[in-house]
């Protein structure tokens, strides 16, 4: 075809576009065209064909990136010609040019209403795709009953259309949509394969939202998929052979959301994807696509064995392809396969590490975010090595954010020490320190703050580590605003444990008051080197004029926050004792009692009643003009309303509520022991369940069989973790020239990874994986850990690490076989293994205190299939009470207080499934709401509360 | 679902493009911009997929255009590289042996088999024939009118 049908204008304008040689000629061309339109569109009596082509023309300027407004309003009126081809040209301009809040839209309703209504179905189907596009809230009310006959309709391709009509209304008022469930329930059964499909996407949209309210639709869902596999579909959906690949691929994105945490929904999917993944592999790229869907859906689901066997031997066959389209898929499908079960990735450790040097930048990126799906304490420090390196090349926003997030987590979670702690993180804040959570840097200054709160002594040399650390990078010239935070609070508080020679604490107040002067994009960061200045001079007496010069001078700054420390400080100044009472060493960890009635003021009051002041009355009392002589207190709350009233003169404030803004935040931590939304015990918790918990990812810990094994190894041996009891050739720590600089980095990658055998095999190929058998023989040669392993260990059971060094027949050693790879010739994933029976035994607990944040709680809620809700008659009078006794009569740990409702979260014994409570009280009655896994151990919780909390 | 739909030619030209989200004017031309020359400076020993800000982009080289579907984080990226596969048969099978000038002067005829195809973003019709049975009725149909104005 050529531009033989167009108009001679038209047809010299698009080839004089095509010969331009710049975007300046274009651009002028462009805007002579427009002229043209112009002109054209003022003259009356244009005919439609003419219309159409100015149309076009107009788009064709828009797409050049022009504005071609002027001509939107007679799209608009082509809508309303009654001609058929004008009526369509003006919807598909329509379409193009407008958006669902433009002001045209108010023109287009009627003629949409009158158009869906129509006997041509080509009309209406034009409609129906404007629908689609430019539909907004105020239309639905008027269109969506239309939209609904018109999936009765007799043409397939308006009922098509229709229900994706549906399922743009769903997307903008989901209840709008969720009325008409059953009429939508029908289309998935309409004898028009395609319109069915059609269907999948709404139903997708609705089993998100309401996941629970779907189930029943499974075995449909499951009988479809089945149907379509056996291609009893027209020949037509088929696609290079594959049939209706598009179908089977939103159906099984369907049935991972429903089988999520549903081992009952799940089971019925098992045959199908098995049978699904079979006869997708016929080599053709749809196919491996359909497989690649089909390992997402069964990484989700209630795991099976062997269906992650074949995932994961096909997802092997991915990432060991040349072709890079599929590698990518098969690093993509590992990372989630990981997620389940970290032994697999074993397997793949010479690819992996292939794939992290390749020049392609995704591949790289997906690989880095596998690396840190994989990460576990043995090899984190080589994990984080590599994140920060990327982290140091990249140039790319989204990249970085997403690697500081990473290296924040795997730091937080898996730290083998606090030293390696707080250079790492110094590298993330020094990196891009613009990209990190305030909160992160808080979580720092209270490891320094707290210590690990074990050992007195070991804290305080990490504190001394801390403070050499930072008055070194002090020295560098340029820092960013939140490191120089950090630095000034921990110097601030802790500058008298420096150790480095030639460092007083004058040095260190100067150096402080050198860097004040830096220019910095956060204004907070000044106030809190006048902070730290200000706790060195009020502690040590200091005696610097160089800081105080600097603080006056600081007192005309445009910061209020930082002219308030600077008078602040002059005040202070006049009186030692007082300065140091404010701003004590090493009490940031105290607790500041708060005096909320202010009972300090009665006297004060008092004497300004008996001066014939007027008693105060709150807001709500003025308001209702009650009787009010009654109210002696005086009270410091008013409620938020307009104040006709001057203001009275300021009293003195306490000195209690005069913490500045960097302590502010420690007392509040220190006020409540509860772990507010941070988790802050994240470096000090290295425990077996840190792999797999669950917070982490926003994913059901659906595989709690997660590697135990790093129970037997300490942190620091590096890779020679591989090497289990089972096998013989192995590489050793200290390679014997044999093991070249890719397999020494693989095998630092995959330590602790469980794949004992697989760690192997690059080196040594031709050994034959050992069988279960000889794995779990010698579990009584498992070395001994060294001392330091069992401190490190925060193992749930106190007594495990004794078990690990004296292997008995109790619990420990079951943990123990459970260690190597034995996991994965497991039928099914066995969470925890019972230990065997023994005489007496004190009784279970039933849930384990499990640390997680609000939002994580938020994210997981829904995943958890059964829910209690108690009533209870309760004595309890406030929510600290009410968490209180969870924690002591239940073992949970609390999440955190808002207002009266309260939130904690324990994990199910044993195992790591988790268990929320959600508490809301309004004395003296207090509503639970349980949710977790199984509606057994949810009715035994709700019994517990029943009893702990009455 | 598919956000967005872009051709471009291997000067870095748009032949077409159709955004699936409300996205302004201007954000769009940015979009492009970004996204063209991301994909034009990408070697073609590398896979087809690209991260870029929190979607993904997949794309393909047909003859002088690239195709472009830019996907959100959770679809299947091989299966959006079909579907554009699935479009450009539709275009080959509609124009016979598509080239790019055809796409030059009817790119409204692409948008049209673009629309049978997609529909909000998914892919609503997997079969070739489907669309191009749509189309030539569409097509009958304008002629029909056409024809009968002429004579009235």
């Amino acid at each position: 075809m050529s531009g033989g049908h167009l108009s001679k204008e038209f047809f010299e304008l698009v080839k004089s576009i095509g010969e331009s040689r710049s975007k300046q000629e274009e651009d002028k061309i462009i805007v002579g065209e427009i002229a043209i339109l112009k002109q054209h569109l003022s003259a009356p009596n244009i005919s439609a064909k003419k219309m159409k082509e100015y149309m076009i023309r107009a788009v064709y300027a828009e797409m050049l990136g022009h504005d071609a407004s002027f001509a939107y309003i007679h799209a608009v009126k082509l809508t309303h010609e009654k001609n058929l081809f004008a009526k369509r040209i003006g919807y598909l301009t329509c379409n193009l040019f407008l958006h669902k809040d433009h002001e045209l839209m108010l023109l287009l309703i009627n003629t949409m209403q009158r158009d869906l209504q129509s006997a041509n179905h080509i009309e209406v189907c034009s409609a129906l795709a404007s629908v689609c596009r430019l539909v907004n809230l105020e239309m639905i009310p008027a269109i969506s009953p239309l939209v609904f006959k018109l999936l009765s309709h007799p043409q397939e391709a308006v009922r098509k259309k229709a229900i994706v009509a549906v399922h743009k209304f769903f997307k903008i008022v989901p209840e709008a949509v969720l009325d008409q469930k059953d009429q939508i329930r029908k289309v998935l059964c309409d004898p028009d394969p395609s319109v069915m499909g059609a269907s999948l996407h709404v139903l997708c949209e609705i089993a998100k939202a309401h996941p629970a309210s779907s189930k029943d639709l499974v075995p449909s869902f499951v009988s479809i998929l089945k149907q379509i596999t056996e291609h009893r579909l027209p020949r037509d959906f088929d696609y290079h052979r594959m049939p209706a690949p598009w179908l089977q691929v939103k159906l099984l994105s369907i049935l991972s959301i429903l089988g999520t945490a549903d081992k009952a929904a799940s089971e019925h999917m098992y045959e199908i994807l098995q049978e699904c993944m079979r006869r997708a592999d016929s080599g053709v790229n749809v196919g491996y696509a359909i497989i690649y869907e089909c390992v997402k859906c069964i990484t989700r689901i209630f795991p099976d064995h062997g269906l992650l066997e074949l995932a994961a031997s096909n997802i092997s066959r991915f990432i060991s392809s040349e072709n890079h389209n599929l590698r990518y898929l098969g690093v993509t499908g590992l990372a989630q396969i990981v997620q389940v079960n970290p032994a697999y990735a074993a397997e793949h450790q010479m690819v992996v590490v292939d794939c992290l040097e390749d020049p392609d930048e995704t591949l790289k990126r997906k690989t880095l975010d596998l690396l840190f799906r994989m990460t576990n304490p043995q090899n984190v420090v080589v994990v984080v090595d590599k994140l920060t390196f990327h982290l140091r090349t990249s140039v790319d926003s989204h990249l970085r954010r997403d690697l500081v997030q990473k290296i924040t987590s795997l730091a937080e979670r898996f730290a083998p020490d606090n030293e390696w702690y707080v250079n790492t993180m110094n590298t993330v804040f020094e990196l891009s320190g613009e990209l990190v959570p305030a909160e992160t840097a808080y979580n720092l200054m209270r490891l320094v703050a707290e210590g690990a709160g074990e050992d007195e002594s070991a804290d305080t040399a990490f504190r001394v580590f801390a403070v050499n650390t930072y008055l070194k990078l002090l020295e560098k010239p340029t820092l960013s605003d939140i490191l120089v935070q950090v630095i000034a609070w921990v110097l601030g508080e802790y500058a008298r444990l420096a150790t480095i020679d030639g460092y007083t604490i004058e040095d260190i107040a100067d150096l402080l008051s050198e860097c004040i002067e830096r220019p910095f994009e956060d204004p907070s960061t000044r106030g809190y080197l006048v902070t730290a200045l200000l706790k060195l001079i009020g502690q040590h007496g200091l005696k610097s004029t160089t800081a105080e010069d600097i603080i006056r001078s600081y007192r005309s700054s445009r910061m209020t926050d930082l002219q308030q420390r600077c008078y602040e400080f002059e005040q202070l100044r006049q009186s030692p004792a007082l300065m140091r009472k404010v701003l004590p060493y090493d009490a940031s960890c105290e607790d500041i009692a708060v005096n909320k009635d202010l009972t300090f003021l009665e006297s004060f009051v008092r004497q300004k009643l008996d001066e014939g002041a007027k008693p105060y009355q709150n807001a709500s009392e003025r308001a209702a003009r009650a009787q009010t002589q009654n109210v002696p207190k005086a009270e410091v709350e008013t409620k938020p309303s307009l104040n006709f009233m001057p203001y009275e003169a300021p009293t003195k404030a306490p000195p209690v509520s005069f913490p500045p803004a960097v302590e502010t935040h420690d007392a509040a931590g220190g006020e409540a022991p509860v772990p507010t939304g941070l988790n802050v015990s994240g470096p000090r918790k290295w425990g077996p369940s840190g792999y797999n918990q669950p917070g982490g990812k926003g994913e059901p810990p659906q595989a709690p069989a997660a590697p135990p094994q790093e129970k037997h190894v300490a942190p620091d041996q590096g890779f020679s973790q591989v090497q289990t009891s089972s096998q013989k050739p192995v590489p050793k720590a200290e390679p014997s020239g044999a093991m070249n600089e890719k397999q020494r980095m693989a095998a630092a990658l995959f330590s602790g990874l469980g794949g004992a055998a697989a760690a192997s095999a690059p080196a040594a190929p031709s050994v034959p994986k050992p069988a279960p058998a000889v794995a779990r023989a010698p579990p009584q040669e498992k070395e001994a850990p060294p001392p330091s392993a069992v401190d490190l260990l925060d193992l749930d059971d106190g007594g495990s690490p004794q078990i690990a060094q004296s292997p008995s027949p109790q619990g420990g050693d079951m943990l123990l076989l459970d260690m190597d790879d034995s996991v994965l010739a497991q039928p099914t994933p066995v969470p925890v293994p019972q230990p065997p029976p023994q005489p007496v035994q004190p009784p279970q607990p039933l849930l384990g205190p499990l640390q997680v944040t609000t939002p994580q709680v938020g994210a997981m809620w829904p995943q958890l299939a059964s829910e209690r809700v108690v009533q209870i008659h309760t004595s309890l009078g406030s929510c600290q009470e009410m968490m209180f006794r969870m924690q002591n009569a239940m073992n949970v740990s609390p999440v955190e207080i808002i207002g009266m409702e309260g939130i904690a979260a324990g994990r199910v014994l044993p195992g790591n499934d988790p268990c929320f409570l959600h508490g809301k009280l309004s004395p003296p009655r207090l509503d639970i709401k349980i949710r977790c896994r199984d509606a057994g151990v949810a009715q035994n919780v709700a019994d517990l509360c029943q009893r702990a909390l009455s | 679902m598919i956000n967005f739909i872009l051709l471009i030619s291997r000067q870095g030209k748009t032949r077409l493009k159709k955004w699936f989200v409300p996205c302004p004017e201007r954000d769009q031309f940015r979009t492009i911009k970004e996204v063209s020359s991301l994909i034009l400076n990408r070697s073609p020993k590398v896979c087809n997929f690209l991260e870029w800000r929190d979607y993904k982009l997949c794309y393909k080289r047909y003859a002088s255009l690239f195709f472009i579907a830019c996907i959100e984080q959770n679809d299947n990226e091989l299966l959006a590289l079909e579907m554009v596969h699935h479009f450009v048969e539709c275009l080959d099978r509609y124009f016979g042996n598509v080239c790019e000038l055809d796409l030059i002067f009817n790119f409204h005829k692409a948008y049209y088999i673009l629309d049978e195809i997609l529909i909000s973003g998914e892919l609503q019709e997997s079969s070739k024939r489907a669309v191009l049975h749509h189309i030539s009725e569409q097509d009958a149909m304008m002629q029909e009118n056409e024809q009968a104005k002429r004579k009235g």
